[in-house]
C-alpha cells in the first residue's frame, strides 16, 4: 500500500510549526509526518491485509491451477479454467439472471424505500412500531429468512398458497419456487423485501440531514412540493443515493444465502446468479474449485469496474476533506454551499433561465388552485387517521411473515406439513420453545455469538475510528486509494474467498478459534464503519478541536476525548450495523468454526441442524430463529433513534 | 522409498499383532467372538472426522472416543462431528490443504483412493473385523483388487405403497411391473392420491433414478465398464417417467426439483401419497411414519418386465483411512474399538441404519423392521462406486438430472449431458 504518501508535505491541515526549526530536526520532523498516516490507518491496512488481502491473492492463484475433483492440486493450468468457465452452456444464461437480479433487485427496493423513507420522516401516531417491523427482516439472518420464504412458498403445504386459495384466486396449488416460471420472481420478491430496510434507514438519515428551513424558504418562494422535491429533496438525498445504490449493488450482486437456501437444490441453473454458479461449480456441478475460483475473479473484476464507473460518474467528493460518502457538504461552509445548491436548482423553474414560460406556466398551475384546495381541506383532519392506518399496513406487510414463523414455531410435524396450510396449529406446541434447548445446545450457540459478534464489535470500532477520523480530517496522498480499498474489500462475496481464508486460519491453527474468527469478522464489517463515520466526523466542525488543542491535547486525546462524544450516533450506528452482520454472518463461521463436538458454532450455524440432509424440521428451526432473533431487535429497537440521527451526517446543534 | 519402508513395517507390525490375536483370542473370558484386538504399547494422536446423520450423533462419538481414550491413555483422539452439507464442501478443501483427517466418514471413497491417498483396508483393520463385512459391502469398497473403503452403515430401497389409498382406488395388490405400476397410479390419482411421487430434484436423484434404470435393464455402465448414461434402454426409462408425470399426470407437479425426504416423505406421512421410493427402516420410519397414522406396507421395486431379476438398491456409506500421516496403527486401534460389536450395534441401533457386519445383523434379527431390510441385502444392488468418476457422475446427476422431467425438453440431451460429462470426469 503506498499510502505512507510519496509527497513531503501531504499532510494539509496540520497547522504550520509557530518557530522554525533546524534543518535536521524539520527533515526528521517531515519524515515522521509522512509515516503519520499509517500510525492512524495502519490497523485498518493490517486488517484488510489478513482478511481480504491474503485470501484474495489465494483466490486469484487458485484459478491459475488445475485441481482435481477432490481438491488435488495438479499444477499450473494457465488459462485453462478460464477456457473451460466460457465453455459452460449455462453460462450466457447465467449472466442474464444476475444482470436482471442485480438491475431489478437494487431498481425496486431504491423506488421503494425513497417514499418509504420520505413517510417514515413525518410524523404520525404509531411510527416507532412501523420503524420497529421494517427492522425485523434487518435483523433476521438471511438463512432464517430464506428458510421461511422457502416454508412459505411451498407448494402443497405452503402458506401463500393457502391465503390465495381462501380468496379464490387460486383452485389448485402452485409450487412457487419448484416451477421454472415463478421461481426466479419469488426470489426477487424476497430480495426486495429484506434490501428495503437498510436502504430505507439510508434514506431517512439522508432526509433529516435536510435542513427544515430549505423547505421554508422554498415555500416562501412560491415553490410547490413537486418542485421542493425535486429541487431540494432529490439533491440533497444524492450522497444518500450513492450509498444505497453503491452498497446494494454490492450486496445483492453477492446475494448467497437467499438464492442458495430457495432454490439450490433444484436440478438446473434457472435461478442462479454468477455467485450460486461459482458455487456450484467448485461444489456440486462441476467439483472443480479451479474453475469456481476463474468465475469468482471475473465476479470481483465486474464489480469493480461496474461499482467503479458508478463512483466516477456521481462521484465522491474526494477533492474537499470531509465530505464523506454520507455527508453533503462540511464544515462551516456547509449552509452556505446548501443554500447555493438550492438557489441553483429551483431558480431554473421560478423566473431566471426560462423567463419566457413564466405566464405559460402560471396559467397552467393556476386550475389546479382548486382541486388542491379541496384535496387540502380532506387532507387536513383525515391525516391523524390516514397516515396511521398507511403506516399499519406497511408495519404488517414487512412483520407478516415473521408471524407466519411463529406460528409455524407452535406447530407439530403433521400440522406443519398439513396442506393446505393451517394458519394456526390445531394445538399450540409451546413446549417447542422448552424442548428446542435441548435439541441443540442452542445456549451455547447464543453465548457464542454475543461473544464473537461483540468482540468484533469492539475490534471494528478500534480500528475504523480511527482511521475514520484520520481521513475525515485530513488530505493525504492516498487518501482516495484508502477508501476505494475499503470499497473494494466489500465486493469479495466470502463464498469466493473461503477457500483462502481456512488455508490461511489452517496455517495458523485458528480453527475452531474465538480469535480467528472475531479477526475475519471484523475485516468483513470495517467497511460500513469506517464509511458512516467518516461521513460523520466530516461533518463535526474543526472549530471543536481548535480549543482542545490550544489547550495542549494531541490529536489522539482530542479524537477520543472531544471528537468521540460528539460522534456518539455515528458510533453506535456502526456499533449496530457491525454487530448485527457478525451476529447474522453465516459462510465463514460455517467454515471454520464448526465444532459440534465442543459446541463451537455460531448460531446461525447451529440451527442449520434443524435443516439436515433428511428433512427440515421447520418448527424447530423457526423457534431457534425467532429466540436469535428477539436479542437483536430488542437491542435494535432501544438504539433505534441513534441510528436515525447516526447516519444523519451533520444533525450537531 | 522411505515412506515404502515405513509401510511395509507397519504391515509387517500388522501381520504379528494379528497372529498374536488370533493365538490370544480363545483365552479371553467367554470367548465371545467380539474380544477386542489389544493395541497396548501405542501412543499418538490420531484425527477422526465423522458425518452427522441426526442430532444423536455427536453424543455417541463424544461418549466412544471418551471411553475409548479411557482405555488407550496414551492415544489421542481429535473428533470433529460435521453435518453432512459442510462435510461435502469442506472434504476437498481439506485435501486442498493437505489437512486431510486420518480417518473421514464419507459416501464415496473411490476418487481418493485411485489418487493415491488411502490405506487399504487390510492395513487399519484386523482380520477379524474384515471377516465380519457383508461380501457384497466388501466388493464394491474393492478396487483393482484392493479394498479401500470400510463398510459403515447401509440402507436399502422398496416401493412404500399407503394402504387405505390403494383400497379406495380398488388396487388389490402392489404392482410388480411398470405397466401395472403406471395403471395403479393412475387409478390412485382419480381416487384423489398424488399415484407416485417422483423424486428426481437433487437431493437423491441418483437413488431413484438408479432404481428405475436397473428395473429397465439398464445401467450406470456397460458389460466392459465404459459409461452408458445415454443409453437406448435409458433414454426408454426416462421416456416412461416423462410420460408417467406429463402425459398421464400421475405423479406429484414438478418431480424434477420434488426431493425425497422433504417433498415425498413428507406428502406421504400426510396421506396424500399412494406410491414412493422409501428406505423400509431408518430416517422414513423415524422421522415421518412414526407420528403418522397412515397405514403403509413395502414390496420390491417393479420391473419393466419380469424376466428382469429382483433386485434393490443399496446405499452404503464408507469409513475411509488416508495415509498422509502414517498412522496405520493407531487407526486400526481406533477402527477396532468402533467395529466392537457392542460399539457398532450401539450407533446403528441408534441411527436406524442397516449394519454393515454379519454380527450386528444377527444380532438384529429379531426386529421385524431391521429384519425386513436385512433380508432384502442379499438382493442389493451398488452404485458404481468403484469408479473414480463417480463423485462427478453423482453430483452432475443431482444437479441436472431433474431438468430432464419438464414438458419440452428432450431427455435425450440430458443424457448426452450426463455422459459426456461421467466420461471427461470432470
Amino acid at each position: 500500500m503506498h499510502i505512507a504518501g510519496q509527497v513531503a508535505g501531504a499532510v494539509t491541515t496540520t497547522p504550520a510549526p509557530p518557530s522554525a526549526p533546524s534543518r535536521g530536526r524539520r527533515r526528521h520532523r517531515r519524515a515522521l509526518r509522512r509515516l503519520t498516516p499509517l500510525f492512524w490507518l495502519g490497523p485498518s491496512l493490517l486488517l484488510i491485509a489478513a482478511v481480504v488481502a491474503y485470501p484474495a491473492v489465494e483466490l486469484v492463484r487458485t484459478s491459475l491451477q488445475t485441481i482435481s475433483s477432490i481438491g488435488l492440486n495438479e499444477g499450473f493450468a494457465g488459462l485453462q479454467n478460464f477456457r473451460n468457465l466460457f465453455s459452460e452452456p449455462a453460462l450466457p444464461h447465467v449472466v442474464y439472471n444476475t444482470i436482471l437480479w442485480v438491475v431489478l433487485v437494487v431498481g425496486v427496493t431504491i423506488l421503494v424505500s425513497l417514499p418509504l423513507a420520505q413517510f417514515l420522516n413525518k410524523a404520525f401516531f404509531g411510527r416507532r412500531l412501523v420503524r420497529w417491523a421494517l427492522i425485523i427482516p434487518w435483523a433476521a439472518s438471511l438463512v432464517m429468512t430464506a428458510t421461511l420464504w422457502r416454508y412459505i412458498y411451498e407448494g402443497s403445504y405452503g402458506m401463500l398458497n393457502a391465503v390465495l386459495g381462501d380468496l379464490g384466486l387460486i383452485h389448485k396449488p402452485v409450487y412457487w419456487y419448484q416451477s421454472q416460471a415463478t421461481s426466479f420472481w419469488c426470489l426477487v420478491f424476497v430480495g426486495i423485501v429484506v434490501s428495503i430496510p437498510f436502504t430505507t434507514y439510508v434514506f431517512l438519515a439522508g432526509l433529516q440531514a435536510i435542513p427544515r428551513d430549505l423547505y421554508e424558504a422554498a415555500e416562501v418562494d412560491g415553490g410547490t412540493p413537486w418542485q421542493a422535491y425535486r429541487g431540494i429533496t432529490l439533491p440533497l438525498l444524492r450522497p444518500a443515493l450513492l450509498v444505497a445504490v453503491v452498497l446494494n449493488t454490492i450486496y445483492v450482486f453477492n446475494s448467497f444465502p437467499i438464492i442458495w437456501v430457495i432454490t439450490g437444490k433444484i436440478p438446473g441453473d434457472f435461478t442462479d446468479t454468477t455467485i450460486t454458479f461459482m458455487y456450484k461449480i467448485a461444489f456440486t456441478y462441476r467439483l472443480d474449485p479451479g474453475e469456481a475460483a476463474a468465475l469468482g475473479v471475473l465476479n470481483v473484476a465486474f464489480l469493480i469496474v461496474v461499482v467503479g464507473f458508478y463512483v466516477r460518474r456521481v462521484g465522491i467528493s474526494s477533492e474537499e476533506p470531509g465530505a464523506g460518502l454520507t455527508s453533503v457538504g462540511s464544515g462551516p461552509g456547509r449552509w452556505a454551499t446548501l443554500r447555493e445548491r438550492l438557489a441553483d436548482s429551483l431558480v431554473p423553474l421560478a423566473n431566471r433561465t426560462r423567463p419566457a414560460f413564466l405566464p405559460v406556466r402560471r396559467a397552467l398551475t393556476a386550475p389546479w388552485q382548486g382541486p388542491k384546495r379541496v384535496w387540502a381541506s380532506l387532507w387536513r383532519p383525515g391525516r391523524p387517521y390516514i397516515l396511521p392506518l398507511i403506516g399499519l399496513l406497511i408495519a404488517a406487510f414487512f412483520a407478516l411473515p415473521y408471524l407466519v414463523m411463529l406460528d409455524s414455531s407452535l406447530k407439530s410435524n403433521i400440522d406443519l406439513f398439513h396442506s393446505p396450510a393451517l394458519y394456526f396449529p390445531t394445538k399450540a406446541e409451546w413446549g417447542n420453545f422448552a424442548s428446542v434447548w435441548s435439541q441443540i445446545p442452542l445456549a451455547s450457540y447464543m453465548v457464542n455469538s454475543l461473544v464473537i459478534a461483540g468482540l468484533a464489535t469492539l475490534l471494528v470500532l478500534a480500528v475504523s475510528l480511527p482511521a475514520a477520523y484520520y481521513t475525515a480530517r485530513h488530505r493525504f496522498a492516498g487518501r482516495k486509494a484508502f477508501l476505494y480499498l475499503i470499497l473494494v474489500t466489500q465486493m469479495f462475496a466470502p463464498v469466493a474467498l473461503v477457500v483462502g481464508i481456512y488455508r490461511e486460519v489452517l496455517s495458523v491453527n485458528g480453527q475452531n478459534t474465538y480469535w480467528a474468527l472475531v479477526l475475519i469478522d471484523s475485516g468483513f464489517a470495517l467497511a460500513f464503519a469506517t464509511w458512516i463515520m467518516n461521513g460523520y466526523l466530516a461533518s463535526i466542525p474543526v472549530e471543536v478541536e481548535e480549543a482542545a488543542r490550544v489547550d495542549g491535547a494531541g490529536p489522539l486525546r482530542t479524537m477520543l476525548r472531544v471528537v468521540l462524544p460528539l460522534a456518539k450516533p455515528a458510533v453506535v450506528t456502526a456499533v449496530i450495523f457491525t454487530f448485527i452482520q457478525v451476529w447474522n454472518e453465516f459462510v465463514v463461521a460455517e467454515t471454520i468454526f464448526n465444532d459440534p463436538t465442543t459446541n463451537r458454532e455460531t448460531l446461525t450455524v447451529g440451527i442449520n441442524a434443524f435443516v439436515g440432509l433428511y428433512q427440515t424440521q421447520y418448527n424447530y428451526l423457526f423457534v431457534a430463529s425467532l429466540i436469535g432473533i428477539v436479542p437483536v431487535v430488542i437491542l435494535f429497537a432501544a438504539i433505534e433513534r441513534h441510528l436515525v440521527s447516526g447516519l444523519t451526517a451533520g444533525s450537531i446543534k | 522409498m522411505s515412506k515404502k519402508s515405513r509401510h511395509i513395517a507397519a504391515a509387517a507390525g500388522l501381520g504379528t499383532m494379528s497372529l498374536g490375536l488370533a493365538l490370544a483370542a480363545p483365552a479371553v473370558a467367554g470367548g465371545t467372538a467380539s474380544a477386542t484386538p489389544s493395541h497396548a504399547g501405542l501412543s499418538g494422536s490420531i484425527n477422526v472426522v465423522m458425518a452427522q446423520y441426526s442430532s444423536l450423533t455427536a453424543p455417541y462419538w463424544k461418549s466412544l472416543v471418551k471411553a475409548f481414550e479411557q482405555k488407550y491413555p496414551s492415544i489421542h483422539v481429535a473428533l470433529r462431528v460435521i453435518d453432512w452439507n459442510t462435510l461435502l464442501q469442506q472434504v476437498p478443501t481439506m485435501i486442498q490443504t493437505h489437512t486431510q483427517p486420518d480417518i473421514l466418514n464419507f459416501n464415496n471413497y473411490s476418487t481418493y483412493a485411485s489418487a493415491g491417498l488411502l490405506f487399504p483396508a487390510q492395513q487399519v483393520l484386523s482380520a477379524q473385523v474384515e471377516a465380519d463385512f457383508f461380501p457384497a459391502f466388501k466388493k464394491s469398497d474393492t478396487l483393482k483388487g484392493t479394498q479401500y473403503g470400510i463398510p459403515w452403515i447401509a440402507s436399502v430401497r422398496a416401493l412404500g405403497y399407503n394402504k387405505a389409498a390403494f383400497v379406495k382406488a380398488g388396487i388389490s395388490s402392489p404392482p410388480k411391473t411398470w405397466a401395472q405400476l403406471e395403471a395403479d397410479a393412475i387409478k390412485a390419482t382419480k381416487a384423489g392420491y398424488v399415484g407416485y411421487c417422483l423424486p428426481l430434484g437433487s437431493e437423491e436423484a441418483q437413488a431413484e433414478w438408479s432404481l428405475w434404470m436397473w428395473s429397465n435393464g439398464g445401467n450406470w455402465v456397460n458389460a466392459k465398464g465404459q459409461w452408458a448414461i445415454n443409453s437406448p434402454q435409458n433414454v426408454a426409462t426416462l421416456n416412461f417417467l416423462r410420460k408417467l408425470a406429463n402425459t398421464d399426470q400421475a405423479t406429484q407437479p414438478n418431480p424434477g426439483s420434488t426431493d425425497r425426504t422433504s417433498g415425498c416423505w413428507a406428502e406421504f406421512a400426510t396421506g396424500k401419497v399412494a406410491m414412493t421410493e422409501i428406505m423400509p427402516l431408518g430416517t422414513f420410519q423415524t422421522s415421518f411414519m412414526a407420528k403418522s397414522n397412515v397405514k403403509w406396507a413395502s414390496s420390491p421395486w417393479p420391473r419393466s418386465s419380469l424376466k428382469i431379476p429382483a433386485f434393490t438398491l443399496g446405499v452404503q456409506d464408507v469409513l475411509m483411512a488416508f495415509k498422509h500421516s502414517g498412522h496405520a496403527p493407531l487407526d486400526k486401534a481406533f477402527l477396532d474399538f468402533v467395529y466392537q460389536k457392542g460399539n457398532y450395534l450401539n450407533f446403528v441401533k441408534r441411527e436406524g441404519f442397516l449394519p454393515a457386519t454379519n454380527s450386528a445383523s444377527s444380532a438384529l434379527k429379531n426386529n421385524p423392521v431391521d429384519a425386513t431390510g436385512i433380508a432384502l441385502l442379499p438382493k442389493a444392488k451398488f452404485y458404481p462406486l468403484t469408479n473414480p468418476n463417480w463423485t462427478v457422475v453423482q453430483s452432475a446427476v443431482q444437479s441436472q438430472l431433474g431438468t430432464a422431467m419438464a414438458p419440452g425438453t428432450n431427455p435425450k440431451t440430458v443424457l448426452d449431458s450426463l455422459q459426456r460429462d461421467a466420461v471427461s470426469g470432470r
